[in-house]
């Protein structure tokens, strides 16, 4: 037979993924679903803890919704990069239908998947009876837990791989997935039906949880998703899948795209600040800025309003259902995509050889710095304006918190450090997505700092202490603050300059 | 029994309003080096990539061997040709060896292929470098190994010798002539350089505004107007007053 098989096109994919280090990051991920699982659980002291499997499996499909829909966009993503970068389209459509290089790809997301969460089924289940947990999961949940994710990972990968295929551009296709998992998250808090492709994870879980604020405690039930979900999931499963297919076997004017993406390669090179806002000017990205504060609002507004019963309906209270999930997961990741586009202008093609030949190293990154800077006061500035309206519009009385313009401020500072340790990871991992992989995971181990009083140590950390995303009144010696932001922005500016001066142009066709 | 080895018949490619290829008639001969000549964006990659149906015309029909193309006949006609279209592709993190296995397995071909494929071209002995250390040279030259893969009896060549230096350039005309001569490999070179083809076509097609305003022998065409270049430039200017 002369066409390539899917399976055989498959084992290709593996081959073309050679020395990309996919297995290390789903390590990577588990480990830190570990630490979240098992601090999480340590805290509710073990012996008063009848429900211990019931957590773990009930924190499964949540955690997941963003891990694991990161991790499959992230996959999807690379994997068309690859040939996007390779230029293989050429090649490889007079060799294979593209037919079977669509399910080749699917197909090899989907043996990802599956190791993903065996793995981390696993190593959880025996981290677990390490921790002399009593019995076993049962099987059922664990079954069902399976399934919802391989179905809802797997959505996620047929989606990315549709939006990588449009957009030649990454960031624009992982920025959607990225605003995506955040709406995703606070999908679940609304409601714990399945609404987009986004909640498919945790829609289809195994178990409720309800929280018990007057004795503090929660409890589980078994739970199984109603048919509707379960339809509306295979739905989207078809639907990603077909259009995917659709896509790929008219290739033709993707092909034609593909190209017209490769020439807008050359800049025109202005050697004051305002050449890095030219640089962005065919760049959406700002979009991505605007769009997430507002998600999050909302939702926060719809989260306020809903859960009258545990919150006071007060300015301090909606500011931590409008800024948790900001500052827990997003902020990070967002100013990471910022200052990766950033520098991969840089890294593409040979614009190393020409921007350095006539700016200053000190001067690039300065000007890169005062972008990323500028755009993040003007996202924590939008964050506020979008606080104070929807605070007004839902009728809260009284006057707005003066702690609250403290967080904008020490937010805004915060924000700047971070930018400057992005843009280094930016400047010196030549890749586009690790260094946002790195901010998202970042995002986490800032939480945990920050409940173990470490904040100021991680810059991560410190958005989160900025703004006050876990409780407006927290103390926060705000002098103390700014000094800190200050010196990892010294520290990493001169750090890239360093590594600039350091190490010799590479040029990367 | 149809004596020329890839023939198209009034092919048509239109993108939006503007036809990129309008009723071109080409028609290679078994076993020659055809020189596809014309300057930039007169429809040479356009053709190509119609030939090898990444694209799909608007009109017309194009044979390959005696065959005609259509969607199910497609890649198997691909399987004799080789071809290299605009950039040479490849994977960056990956060597050279590397990359022309997966070629390979796509091409279903033996394994002991690729070292004679990487020997035709000279790279055999940096075959384990990673391409992103390639230069734009062996870049090429690893391309065209690529499409040798499997002993195709057509190689499509676009552009082969684009940013090559002298001696790069000197080397894939060689190699083309020997390919041709050696191995009876019928090849089609596009080029918008005239000395390139004079040196290694027998036979020109030149092709401007999507249409082709020549077609035959390299020695016929040079008869009548003395050098390539003269004969080049009367059709080209005579083409901008179409």
């Amino acid at each position: 037979m002369i066409s390539v098989s899917p399976i055989k096109s498959m084992q290709l994919e593996f081959e073309k993924a050679k020395r990309k280090p996919t297995l290390l990051m789903v390590l990577f991920i588990i480990l830190i679903n570990l630490c979240y699982l098992f601090i999480g659980i340590k805290k509710n002291d073990m012996a008063n803890f009848p429900y211990a499997w019931e957590a773990i499996l009930f924190y499964f499909p949540l955690l997941n919704t963003i891990f694991l829909s990161v991790f499959m966009a992230v996959l999807a993503s690379r994997t068309m990069d690859l040939e996007h970068k390779a230029g293989s389209w050429n090649l490889l459509q007079t060799l294979q239908l593209p037919s079977s290089l669509y399910l080749g790809k699917v197909l090899y997301g989907f043996v990802w998947l599956v190791i993903f969460c065996v793995l981390e089924m696993g190593i959880t289940i025996a981290f677990a009876k390490y921790m002399r947990f009593p019995g076993f999961p049962p099987l059922k949940a664990l079954q069902l837990t399976f399934v919802g994710e391989i179905i809802g990972g797997m959505v996620i990968y047929q989606l990315q791989l549709l939006l990588s295929m449009l957009f030649t551009m990454q960031f624009v296709a992982l920025s959607i997935s990225l605003c995506g998992t955040l709406a995703g998250i606070f999908m679940m808090y609304i409601s714990d039906r399945l609404l987009f492709p986004w909640s498919v994870i945790s829609a289809l879980r195994a178990l409720n949880m309800e929280y018990h604020s007057g004795d503090k405690y929660s409890s589980y039930s078994w739970y199984f998703p109603p048919q509707r979900d379960w339809l509306l999931a295979f739905f989207y499963l078809g639907l990603t899948l077909l259009l995917g297919f659709i896509l790929y076997t008219h290739m033709e004017e993707n092909h034609l795209r593909t190209r017209a993406g490769k020439t807008i390669r050359t800049h025109k090179i202005h050697t004051a600040l305002p050449s890095e806002m030219i640089k962005l000017k065919h760049s959406p990205v700002w979009v991505a800025f605007i769009l997430m504060p507002v998600i999050s609002a909302i939702i926060g507004i719809i989260n306020f309003l809903a859960n009258q019963g545990i919150l006071s309906f007060t300015w301090e209270a909606l500011w931590t259902q409008q800024s948790l999930f900001l500052g827990l997961f997003f902020l990070s990741p967002l100013t990471g995509v910022l200052c990766s586009l950033l520098w991969r202008m840089e890294h593409h093609g040979t614009n190393w050889n020409i921007i350095l030949t006539i700016e200053s190293p000190g001067r690039l990154i300065r000007d890169k710095l005062c972008i990323s800077s500028s755009m993040s006061i003007l996202c924590i500035l939008w964050i506020g304006i979008l606080y104070i309206i929807s605070g007004k519009a839902i009728g809260l009385t009284g006057t707005i918190p003066l702690e609250f313009f403290e967080c904008m401020l020490c937010g805004a500072f915060a924000c700047i450090s971070l930018s400057a340790v992005q843009s280094y990871l930016s400047l010196t991992i030549r890749s586009f997505t690790i260094p946002i992989g790195i901010a998202l995971i970042g995002g986490f181990l800032g939480m945990m700092f920050l409940s173990k009083g470490w904040g100021f140590f991680l810059p991560y950390a410190m958005v989160q202490m900025g703004l006050k995303s876990t409780s407006l009144t927290n103390e926060l010696n705000v002098p103390t603050f700014i000094i800190a932001c200050a010196i990892y922005v010294a520290i990493f500016y001169f750090l890239s300059v360093w590594h600039i001066r350091r190490t010799d142009v590479k040029t990367m066709e | 029994m149809n004596q020329y080895i890839i023939e198209t018949k009034n092919l048509s490619k239109k993108s939006g309003s503007a036809y990129r290829v309008r009723n071109l008639n080409m028609q290679v001969p078994k076993g020659i080096v055809y020189g596809f000549l014309g300057p930039n964006g007169a429809g040479k990659t356009t053709t190509l990539k119609l030939i090898l149906g990444l694209i799909r015309q608007t009109d017309g029909e194009i044979s390959i061997l005696g065959q005609k193309v259509s969607a199910s006949t497609r890649l198997r006609l691909n399987r004799s040709i080789g071809s290299l279209i605009e950039n040479p592709g490849g994977y960056g993190h990956l060597t050279g060896l590397e990359n022309m296995q997966i070629i390979q397995k796509l091409k279903g071909v033996p394994k002991d292929a690729i070292t004679s494929a990487l020997k035709t071209v000279r790279l055999y002995e940096q075959k384990d470098k990673k391409l992103k250390n390639y230069s734009l040279g062996m870049r090429q030259r690893l391309g065209i190994a690529m499409a040798l893969l499997g002993d195709p009896d057509i190689l499509i060549l676009d552009e082969p010798t684009n940013g090559l230096d002298p001696s790069g350039i000197q080397e894939i005309r060689t190699l083309i002539r020997t390919l041709s001569e050696e191995r009876g490999i019928t090849i089609i070179v596009s080029s918008h350089l005239l000395s390139e083809v004079e040196q290694m076509a027998d036979y020109v097609g030149i092709i401007h505004h999507g249409h082709m305003l020549y077609q035959g022998r390299l020695d016929a065409l040079e008869k009548e107007s003395q050098t390539l270049e003269d004969a080049f430039l009367q059709l080209t200017e005579g083409g901008n007053s179409l």
